[in-house]
């Protein structure tokens, strides 16, 4: 179905980016977010000093357009649809200004996530404080997501297969004994991976290959574009 | 859909971050506690159940069809804080490996659906079992409740964001999430009956369908649609006449001398930036909830009380 390697598949070429801590490349991207959402508002021109910062990570990361356009496209509509709502009601200049801010923030969101190894990913996560109870779900749901969405898929089949149809009361009452087994099968099965990891040696902490350190260039990197993002901030904020 | 990055005024998105943290965090220490340390793994699957359930379409009429939210769902089984932390986990997942939802407005999708979808949602199912003693009618009201009112909710805020004008936006999104609300009911109710038959002790801090067998009541049912009904159809055709008192008032001359020392959120039975019979209607519905609400607070103190 879904190719699980997919998401993180280009953290493996040797590119600057990659190499930085993942802790750092988060803050990076959130601060970019933030500030850009705070300062771009209804003005589009000021959205440029932040283009430069994408630009610049998808340099570095070596990542090309073509691969970061392609993984944009499902996300697109939504918020091109959003856009053209927004311009009914604020007009043509905030609904660009709208488009623009949604692009870069996905964009930069595509670049960390696809340049960084996920359970890496899920170690920065934890390292910035996030309770550790919510970064093992994450990584939980992560690896059985597309087992069960798959299961449900076959209760579908063979529910179609058995004189499905009819009133849409009947069909719901179907379906909601669908999504109840599924319950059932997905507790079970929480059930079976919990006693198979404790078999392994579990104890509740999320383990990855290499230690998290912050490194020199972790420290330059973060502070330079830190420091940026807030000066593309103030100067669009007073210029544009 | 998730709301994306860019739309929402920090106004907005800041204050809602800032109360989705707190209550994550909260819940995360709180499940920490009564969990079982080692079942991590456990609720980790079944968050993405959780995912996994709201990919499910249903027919709603009408050649279209809705998606499963799952916050009563889950928060019936689970409980209303561990369905905050896997809806909530659902939601970052979403964020950020599929670019459905922005950064910023994580908090504000949080809210929708964590807080206001399963935690309100939870204690509306509680509340209307315990007054009610109906389990299915507690269930499905519940379910239907918290898709209208996360739909209400995100509209309010794109609205105040100025992207969509609140006439339209809430009326829109509360119309047709009360469709797919009925299947969204419909369908918890058979899921949670499919549970139970197989686990009976299923429900999250209510008692077991068996003991309030007996206490069968449709009759809360009954009034709570005709008050409903009330409200939204027949209000906005009230008169719009002095009453008595205002009549009298008005001939000798003391009409003006009335003043109100608290400011009123719904002044003259009216939304404030929505006119018309829909700001009537709505008013009305806010006032009938809220009196329900209010009814059942009171009758569980005085309940306490006695015993």
């Amino acid at each position: 179905m879904f190719d699980p390697t997919y998401i993180d598949s280009y953290s493996n070429i040797d590119a600057p980016y990659q190499r930085l801590d993942a802790r750092v490349k988060i803050i990076v991207t959130v601060a970019f977010v933030v500030i850009m959402a705070v300062s771009v508002n209804d003005r589009p021109l000021r959205v440029i000093p932040f283009s430069l910062i994408v630009v610049f990570l998808a340099a570095i990361s070596r990542l090309s357009p073509k691969v970061l356009l392609k993984r944009m496209l499902p996300a697109l509509p939504f918020f091109l649809f959003a856009s053209l709502v927004l311009g009914f009601s604020k007009g043509s200049h905030a609904a660009i200004a709208a488009f623009l801010k949604a692009f870069l923030s996905v964009l930069s969101v595509i670049i960390l996530v696809s340049t960084t190894r996920f359970s890496n990913l899920l170690k920065g996560l934890e390292g910035l404080k996030l309770p550790t109870l919510l970064v093992s779900m994450i990584s939980f749901v992560y690896r059985y997501l597309f087992i069960i969405a798959d299961e449900y898929g076959h209760i579908k089949i063979a529910r179609e297969s058995r004189n499905f149809g009819g009133s849409k009361r009947r069909q719901w009452k179907a379906i909601g004994h669908s999504v109840g087994t599924l319950f059932l099968h997905s507790y079970e099965r929480g059930d079976r991976v919990y006693s198979a990891m404790v078999a392994r040696g579990y104890e509740g902490n999320v383990r990855t290959l290499g230690m998290q350190e912050i490194k020199k260039g972790d420290i330059i990197f973060v502070a330079i574009s830190v420091i940026y993002i807030l000066a593309a901030g103030l100067i669009s904020w007073k210029l544009l | 859909m998730h709301i994306p990055d860019g739309f929402l005024e920090p106004e907005v998105w800041a204050p809602l971050t800032a109360v989705s943290a707190a209550a994550v965090a909260y819940a995360s220490k709180k499940v920490s506690k009564d969990l079982d340390e080692k079942k991590v793994p456990l609720m980790g699957v079944i968050a993405a159940f959780v995912f996994a359930a709201q990919m499910v379409n249903f027919p709603v009429g009408g050649g279209t069809s809705g998606h499963l939210m799952g916050g009563v769902l889950i928060a019936t089984i689970m409980g209303p804080f561990a369905a905050l932390l896997m809806i909530s986990t659902v939601l970052i997942i979403q964020a950020l490996l599929f670019q459905d939802g922005g950064i910023t407005a994580l908090g504000a999708n949080i809210f929708n659906m964590g807080i206001v979808g399963a935690g309100l949602g939870y204690l509306t199912f509680k509340g209307l079992n315990r007054v009610t003693g109906n389990l299915n009618f507690a269930v499905f009201t519940a379910s239907w409740f918290s898709v209208v009112t996360a739909a209400g909710i995100a509209a309010a805020e794109l609205s105040i964001s100025g992207v969509i004008p609140i006439a339209v936006s809430l009326p829109a999104m509360t119309g047709v999430h009360a469709i797919i609300g009925i299947g969204e009911g419909a369908i918890t109710i058979a899921a949670l009956g499919l549970i139970s038959g197989v686990s009976k002790d299923v429900f999250y801090g209510v008692q077991t369908v068996e003991a309030r067998k007996v206490q069968r009541r449709p009759i809360p049912w009954i009034l709570l649609a005709v008050s409903m009904s009330v409200a939204v159809f027949i209000a906005p055709f009230a008169s719009d006449l002095p009453d008595g008192l205002e009549r009298v008032a008005e001939s000798l001359g003391f009409l003006e001398r009335g003043t109100s020392k608290v400011t009123s959120p719904l002044p003259d039975y009216q939304i404030p930036g929505l006119s018309g019979g829909i700001s009537t209607s709505t008013a009305g519905v806010v006032g009938v909830l809220v009196t329900f609400g209010l009814a059942y607070m009171i009758i569980k103190v005085l309940h306490r009380k006695r015993n």
